[in-house]
């Protein structure tokens, strides 16, 4: 128990009221002298302590989250005793890296027996384990000149896990078909009737329309609609540029950037699509010094992508990297039908270069863009006018831009980005939509 | 708490230190305010700190005000808190001065004062040693703008009253080679004043730019014309001078025709160039506090701006009060000199208090609290001296305890758990179990007063009295909450 002096000045008002009274004879003053020295009293003899009756209990939800999803922790103290708790301060100790953004981990109150204190705060998610440390309990005696504090561990939730794929189907769920599930206007192999056309020598046995023949007399082949599969092209932009956050304890453009490709990836691999993996930034193995993971489908593409992702998220940016130079070679590892998304908070005019680079190609570019600008300083609301210019260069150069706005859920914009256009009209397949 | 559509406290979300919570710093407000109404009672007059009320209010709100950073509630600041400042120095003087006939009046209500000053510091967040260093900053330098504003309308009087006695003396008719000095002298003043007028007004810049090209040539053309004819005109005065001196010119303009001429045309021209000289000055003064005023966002500009802003209000407000002041005879005449030299009062109190702050004598974050309770403790020392009942001495003296301790829980609430969280019942039963504790006592010692004035005891002997103090003192020093 410690204690805290409060009672200086009544120390002095009472010598001071004591030294008048005596030198003009005032009794009144003089008995006056003594109401100071009753409230020193009062805080010299009180005591504290925190109760063992005390019950702390935590709740984190959800504690497996996506990195810039709100997670609600809830603190409740109740008192299990019978007698009441005066003065109880309650502090709930957030790991350092989260930033509460709703609500506050403190709060205070009396607590009569039975009673209990509840404090409800909200976290933006980072990607990473944060372990919640105890509660801090501070107990006031009835005049708060003594105090005592203890931390006490909470029963219930501890830890928040925050993973890129905390929102997406177990890994189970995803079929190791290579097989497509887009149809075109080309006909070909597949389930589903199209037309028919003339028998040509060599087709199936299986596909010619024997009924017709037995109708008319003629051969003609059965075509199906064809099922194809697209390859989409992720390149994460996470050079030193892209690591920077809204504000603080919030996730970082890099962090949202590598969700918003793993909640993609993992649409696309659960529709049959190849998908692709390239991190722009970061010193890797693979060609022009990216870190490249190639097209692939199936559970185990999957994990690879959230791996190199993960590891994106935590690598040193290399600054040595030219990448508009690394989005050319990119543009060359990969057939004109595949499609790029380019995912990147674009506070710089690299993107847009890397994009341009693309459109020699004549690949179908989309540009995923996490808004990580706080427009509530002028500053920001320059650098906001500067990324929506960029923006709206990328769409004059032919890609599809998309802006994930913060406070917009990310199934939401994931919908708009990659609801697939399964015909074209030039047969070819788009996974991203059109420009 | 809002004023001019802005919060007078700065209320941060966690750790802000400066302002106990609401529940606290009413249950403080309630105290003080009863301990007023109690003194108006028992001098007949219930209501007599409202007036004073609304000025401490004012200065308050003032000191809060002049922290700000933009530049309207910074010269709102400026005007509320010298004005009510002036005043209230000039009635803690006269207190100063009735303290030499009855010091227990003059701690009653110097006391009242505090109180008052720290309950409204209070709420507002508004004494803490950056606050009053702000606020002696800020409203001195309004102020010394003030006494250099006062200055340069006296120069402009005094100028002004020149040019109308010399211009008056030339149109009326005096010699040609007076009319000759005043004419091209006029003629350069009113040239070089054209010049200037030129050179500040943006006349450019609020020119479309494609014909700026143009208008730029253009007012180059015109300035150097109007800085040639200051030249010429002043170069001809000075010739003038050495002709003056050779004994040429007074031959020259006795040649009845030229001198005549001269005469006539310094006649016709005098008063329309003196009119274009001072019209050209005006222009150019404004034009120039116009682009200081809207030049740059930095805080000392803003500043500067404000407390300018402030001293020309003061300056227009004394001007508006000279009637009133004259008609009030000999004492308004001398409030009205006094009223410049006023203010120093107020920066020596400010400096005092920044000093307490400096020397730790103000606790730093509880100075309002500490405030309100000396200045209720303050009342209830004057109380006795002045002869009030035994029960308001004491009631006094406990609702000082009751504001520091309620008043320094509030900050403590405040401190650890921020402006957030509802803590209305934590605070509340602080200061009902503090208030009950007050209560028990006043109750307890009235009972001891009256035992004490029924049995008259001796404890009015100075023997007795001497010992009670040591007692007193040796209690305290053993206590030391």
């Amino acid at each position: 128990m410690a204690r805290r002096v409060r009672w200086r000045g009544a120390v002095v008002a009472a010598v001071l009221l004591g030294f008048v009274g005596g030198l003009e004879g005032n009794g009144t003053l003089l008995l006056s002298a003594t109401i100071p020295l009753a409230y020193v009293a009062y805080g010299a003899v009180s005591t504290a302590s925190v109760p063992e009756s005390l019950s702390v209990t935590r709740d984190i939800d959800p504690n497996v989250a996506p990195p810039g999803h709100p997670v609600t922790v809830t603190l409740s103290v109740t008192n299990d005793g019978d007698r009441t708790v005066s003065d109880l301060r309650v502090v709930d100790t957030v790991p350092e890296k989260l930033a509460v953004m709703e609500g506050t981990p403190r709060g205070g109150g009396t607590l009569e027996p039975g009673e209990t204190l509840e404090l409800t705060y909200s976290v933006i998610a980072r990607r990473g384990e944060f372990d919640f440390p105890a509660a801090r309990l501070r107990v006031r005696g009835s005049g708060a000149g003594a105090v005592a504090t203890t931390d006490r561990a909470p029963a219930g939730d501890t830890r928040l896990i925050c993973r890129l794929d905390a929102d997406a189907p177990p890994l189970s769920d995803i079929g190791d078909t290579r097989v497509g599930r887009l149809t075109t206007d080309t006909p070909g192999e597949g389930l589903t009737f199209h037309s028919t056309r003339e028998y040509r020598h060599g087709d199936p046995a299986g596909r010619i329309d024997w009924r017709g023949y037995a109708k008319q007399g003629e051969l003609s082949t059965v075509n199906y609609d064809r099922q194809v599969s697209a390859t989409v092209v992720f390149a994460l932009d996470a050079r030193a540029a892209a690591r920077v956050a809204a504000g603080p304890g919030r996730p970082t453009a890099v962090e949202l950037g590598a969700y918003a490709t793993t909640r993609a990836l993992n649409t696309l691999l659960g529709a049959g699509h190849d998908v692709a993996v390239a991190v722009v930034g970061v010193d890797g193995d693979g060609p022009g010094g990216l870190v490249w993971l190639p097209p692939g489908s199936g559970s185990e593409q999957r994990s690879r992508a959230i791996a190199v992702l993960g590891d994106a998220i935590d690598a040193t940016p290399a600054t040595e990297r030219d990448p508009t130079l690394q989005a050319r070679k990119l543009g060359g590892l990969v057939g004109r039908e595949a499609q790029f998304v380019l995912v990147s908070p674009l506070l710089d005019d690299a993107p847009v270069a890397m994009v341009e680079q693309w459109s020699g190609f004549d690949q179908s570019r989309t540009v995923l863009s996490p808004d990580i600008v706080a427009s509530n300083t002028v500053s920001g609301q320059y650098e906001q006018v500067r990324r929506r210019t960029r923006l709206a260069r990328c769409q004059a150069g032919g890609a599809r831009t998309i802006d994930w706005r913060r406070g917009t859920p990310l199934p939401t914009i994931l919908e708009a980005t990659f609801a697939v256009e399964a015909h074209r009209a030039s047969g070819g397949v788009r996974a991203g939509g059109g420009g | 708490m809002a004023m001019g559509g802005t919060r007078l406290d700065n209320p941060s979300a966690v750790g802000d230190e400066g302002r106990p919570r609401g529940a606290s710093l009413t249950v403080v407000a309630v105290v003080v305010v009863g301990v007023l109404a109690g003194t108006g009672f028992l001098v007949g007059q219930p209501l007599m700190f409202t007036t004073f009320g609304l000025f401490v209010g004012l200065v308050s709100a003032g000191m809060a005000l002049l922290s700000r950073d933009r530049l309207q509630p910074l010269v709102l600041g400026h005007l509320l808190f010298l004005p009510s400042a002036v005043i209230l120095a000039a009635l803690v003087g006269a207190s100063g001065l009735l303290a030499l006939r009855a010091p227990g009046l003059a701690a009653l209500v110097v006391g009242a004062l505090a109180a008052m000053f720290g309950v409204a510091a209070g709420w507002n967040d508004a004494f803490d040693r950056p606050t009053v260093q702000t606020a002696l900053v800020q409203s001195g330098l309004s102020y010394l703008f003030f006494l250099v504003w006062l200055v340069v309308l006296l120069l402009v009087v005094g100028v002004g009253f020149l040019g109308r006695g010399m211009v008056l003396a030339l149109t009326r008719g005096s010699g040609p080679v007076a009319a000759f000095f005043g004419l091209f002298g006029l003629l350069g003043l009113a040239a070089l004043s054209l010049y200037v007028a030129v050179r500040a007004v943006p006349a450019i810049e609020l020119t479309p730019i494609r014909r700026r090209p143009v208008a730029k040539a253009r007012y180059g053309r015109l300035r150097t014309l109007l800085i040639g004819l200051t030249g010429v005109a002043w170069g001809v005065a000075v010739l003038g001078v050495a002709g003056l001196l050779a004994g040429v010119l007074q031959a020259v303009l006795s040649v009845p025709p030229l001198g005549a001429a001269v005469v006539v045309v310094t006649q016709l021209t005098a008063i329309p160039l003196l009119c274009v000289a001072a019209l050209a000055l005006l222009v150019g003064v404004l034009a120039w506090v116009a682009r200081r005023a809207t030049a740059g966002f930095e805080s000392l500009s803003t500043r500067t701006v404000g407390a300018a802003t402030a001293a020309v209000a003061y300056s227009l407000a004394l001007f508006v009060a000279v009637p009133t002041f004259l008609r009030l005879g000999y004492v308004g005449v001398t409030f009205f000199l006094l009223v410049p030299v006023l203010p120093l009062l107020v920066y020596a109190g400010l400096l005092v208090v920044l000093l307490g702050f400096l020397a730790g004598i103000l606790p730093g974050r509880a100075a309002s609290p500490a405030v309100a309770a000396a200045g209720l403790v303050a009342m209830g020392l004057g109380g006795a001296l002045f002869g009030f009942p035994s029960l308001f001495v004491f009631g006094a003296v406990t609702a000082g305890l009751v504001t520091w301790d309620v008043g320094t829980f509030g900050l403590s609430v405040t401190a650890e758990l921020g402006h957030i969280p509802e803590t209305r019942r934590l605070e509340l039963y602080h200061g009902v179990v503090a208030v009950g504790i007050g209560l028990v006592g006043i109750a307890g010692l009235t009972v001891v007063d009256l035992a004490r004035r029924s049995v008259g005891s001796a404890i009015g002997s100075p023997t007795t009295m001497g010992l009670a103090v040591l007692g007193v003192v040796l209690v305290a020093v053993g206590l030391r909450g």
